[in-house]
């Protein structure tokens, strides 16, 4: 196994000051959790515990089952970048753990602390609130642990468990709390969101000279695309990309005012929004009567969209097969069928690595597609080091509710193994398929001093095609 | 007599009956316990012979360990293997007439259980020395590793130093097995031996040994990645926005109607 960044020696608290700021209360009453942190929290947090436990066999098994073998220990990027213990996957799930044990095994009632059994108290949950969001649920640890101990499963029980007694964090309740008025976790609102496309048009048409739509809530389109709403913001190339795609291919499309967004960050807070916002995606598809709806680049989108829809938002069977789908599949089938021509020497000036999501790559086992699409649009594509790509990809450092400026040292560091990784590859340019590893990786490559471009698979494709 | 009554009769009952109940309600607890969401990891198995295929091979071999740790999987593995040679070895003390594969795994075993003290003093160590690993430690990880030393050690010098009259240890086992119980004369090695397996069963149900069994439940393994399937969450409940939310599907359903009727107009 190898790591691109030397193991650590462990320094106890080195990332205890890193921590989010706490949810304000206006984004809590929106997103239906109480304003600010209970008068009676610990009961409440308590009788959650006792309800995750009876509703998740992952985290009582996991606590169970842990041996502590450490084989998880060096896995965490968050770990490798701090070297502080509590990173460590084990130690991470031990804060759960030892609540647990305390108030749910007879251990830990009869013999407490020696049994490493510890009583809930303003101390604990301090250090849940800090180490519980240095987690981005990428599950690297879950993949090498001999149960498949996944540790995003205690840090989101966690999560569910701080947010019922009205502990949270700024960013992750913000973000929900946007998608329930605008429709999208930027907040961006509908007349901006047709304002944007309809700017992006008549920037295509001024700089290649063609006539591409980027069309909004059209009742009938065959195609409902949910992209991440920065596509529409930030990555706008990404967003060309697609429309370019989908008018070589003749496919009629639209993206909706009312679900703009794939990025579901009610996975990281807790059930009840995380399906309040998986819904949208199906609600907003049967309201336009579309046959398709395709998720965009985004890598925690495509985890619950590809994982959870159905649980969560029932049946798509309204829908054409196949599905749950994603662009990339589109894409890359009509590529296959060689419905586009395509002019690989427009992207001669980069050489091409592609840095896998960590959802994507480990929930969906989606890692092809992407990489069929890049391999046809450019002549130069190097892989990086076999252990930080596909599953064993590394996070980028800011997924999970982690992109929150107040723990920029916790972002840099996650993703210093990806860094250091794409710097040995000489990549000029990295693709991926996540708004959230668009965010922050640009960053990242800054500050470690990695001379590399960061952007989406679309984008590539959207310079190599020939629409004329 | 009555130490022997208690060490050789009673408490062996006892102990395994706390394993029996202990193991049988904690797979209970588990089993009851439903499983919300699909959360498979990559590869994950598409049929369920996949499934078959992937927890056997965890179950043997430890694909994730071998990946995570070379060194760590070796030493894992051999002792698990050498801890199954062992314990197949010892059914001619239970089994009676004894079945010819178990008379062939003899020597097998025997060889095995002399190196089990090397690979759990390898355990012991690495959890001392790997700054990481000793972090992590509590005491019951060491419990586990006395335990289970104390037993292989005292086992190994049954057999090679303090010859134990084995005739007599079946004797004993055959009568427990049929409840009954007959008291014979044993070394207080045989005693130490036999008491410290049944600490370990007693501890077994309430410890991270749960980890043996407990892998077949764990739902990143056994989950199937048939995504297209419906998956459904036993205890979901519906959900509902409230009046501060501006953006809701009845909204949205307002917002299109509007749009078609200016189209029209």
């Amino acid at each position: 196994m190898r790591t691109p960044v030397p193991v650590p020696e462990i320094r106890i608290g080195a990332s205890g000051h890193q921590h989010c700021h706490p949810a304000k209360a206006k984004d809590m009453v929106k997103i239906d959790l109480p304003a600010e942190r209970l008068e009676n929290w610990k009961d409440v947090m308590l009788k959650k515990m006792a309800e995750v436990l009876d509703n998740y066999r992952s985290v009582r098994l996991f606590l169970d089952i842990c041996v502590k073998c450490g084989a998880c220990a060096d896995k965490c990027q968050f770990f490798l970048g701090t070297g502080d213990p509590k990173n460590m996957p084990v130690a991470r799930a031990d804060l759960l753990r030892k609540v647990y044990k305390r108030y749910f095994t007879l251990g830990g009632k009869l013999w407490g602390r020696t049994n490493e059994a510890e009583e809930l108290n303003e101390a604990v949950l301090q250090e849940w609130f800090t180490y519980f969001y240095q987690c981005s649920e990428c599950r690297r640890c879950s993949i090498f642990c001999p149960y498949g101990i996944d540790t995003a499963e205690i840090t989101m029980a966690a999560r569910e468990i701080m947010a019922a007694a009205g502990v949270a964090t700024k960013y992750v309740t913000e973000v929900v709390a946007k998608v329930y008025d605008a429709g999208n976790n930027l907040g961006i609102w509908p007349a901006a969101w047709k304002y944007n496309c309809a700017f992006l048009e008549e920037d295509l048409k001024e700089t290649e000279g063609v006539d591409i739509k980027f069309p909004v809530d059209e009742v009938g389109a065959e195609v409902l695309l949910i992209p991440p709403s920065a596509d529409n913001f930030v990555n706008t190339d990404t967003m060309i990309g697609y429309a370019k795609m989908f008018h070589a291919a003749g496919i009629s499309w639209t993206t909706s005012t009312y679900c703009n967004e794939g990025g579901n960050f009610g996975l990281f807070l807790n059930y009840t929004n995380l399906k309040k916002t998986n819904n949208r995606i199906l609600e907003a598809a049967r309201q336009l009567r579309v046959k398709k709806i395709y998720w965009g680049e985004c890598g925690h989108a495509w985890r619950a969209g590809l994982a959870f829809t159905t649980t969560l938002s029932g049946a798509m069977d309204f829908l054409e097969i196949p599905y749950p789908a994603h662009i990339c599949d589109l894409t890359s089938e009509l590529i296959s069928k060689g419905a586009f021509k395509i002019d690989r020497s427009a992207n001669d000036e980069f050489l091409v690595t592609y840095h896998d999501p960590c959802n994507v790559a480990r929930a969906a086992g989606y890692v092809e597609p992407p990489r069929n699409i890049i391999k046809a649009v450019c002549n130069h594509f190097v892989e990086m080091h076999r252990d930080t790509i596909r599953e064993k990809t590394f996070c980028c450092g800011a997924g999970g509710g982690l992109l929150a400026d107040e723990i920029m040292e916790i972002r840099m560091a996650g993703g210093q193994p990806r860094a250091e990784a794409c710097r040995a590859t000489g990549a000029n340019y990295l693709a991926t398929i996540c708004a959230i590893c668009k965010a922050n990786l640009p960053e990242v490559m800054k500050h470690h001093r990695v001379t590399c471009e960061v952007g989406g698979v679309h984008d590539l494709l959207g310079r190599a095609l020939i629409l004329r | 007599m009555m130490i022997s009554i208690l060490i050789f009769i009673l408490l062996p009952y006892l102990c395994l009956g706390i394993f029996l109940v202990g193991m049988g309600l904690r797979f209970w607890l588990w089993a009851r316990t439903p499983a919300p969401l699909r959360i498979v990891t990559t590869p994950a198995p598409k049929t369920r012979y996949g499934v078959i295929w992937r927890l056997v091979g965890d179950l043997l071999w430890f694909p994730n360990l071998f990946k995570a740790d070379k060194l760590l999987w070796a030493a894992g593995f051999l002792f698990h293997l050498s801890l199954w040679l062992v314990l197949v070895r010892h059914l001619r003390y239970f089994l009676l007439p004894v079945p010819g594969w178990v008379e062939e795994i003899q020597t097998l075993g025997l060889y095995a259980g002399y190196f089990i003290p090397l690979f759990l003093t390898f355990l012991l160590i690495r959890r001392l020395i790997l700054d990481r690993v000793l972090y992590i430690s509590i005491l019951g990880d060491y419990v586990a590793l006395f335990l289970l030393l104390v037993i292989t050690v005292s086992g190994i010098l049954l057999q090679v130093f303090f010859r134990t009259y084995v005739i007599d240890v079946k004797a004993l086992m055959i009568s427990l097995i049929h409840f009954q119980p007959k008291i014979y004369n044993f070394h207080w090695l045989f005693a130490l031996h036999l008491i410290s397996v049944m600490i370990l069963l007693t501890y077994f149900p309430f410890s991270k040994l749960l980890h043996a069994g407990g892998l077949l439940l764990s739902p990143t393994r056994y989950q199937r990645a048939k995504f297209e399937e419906r998956f459904v969450n036993p205890w979901d409940y519906p959900v509902a926005y409230n009046p501060e939310n501006l953006s809701t599907p009845e909204k949205y359903a307002q917002t299109l109607s509007g749009m078609a009727g200016g189209g029209e107009r």
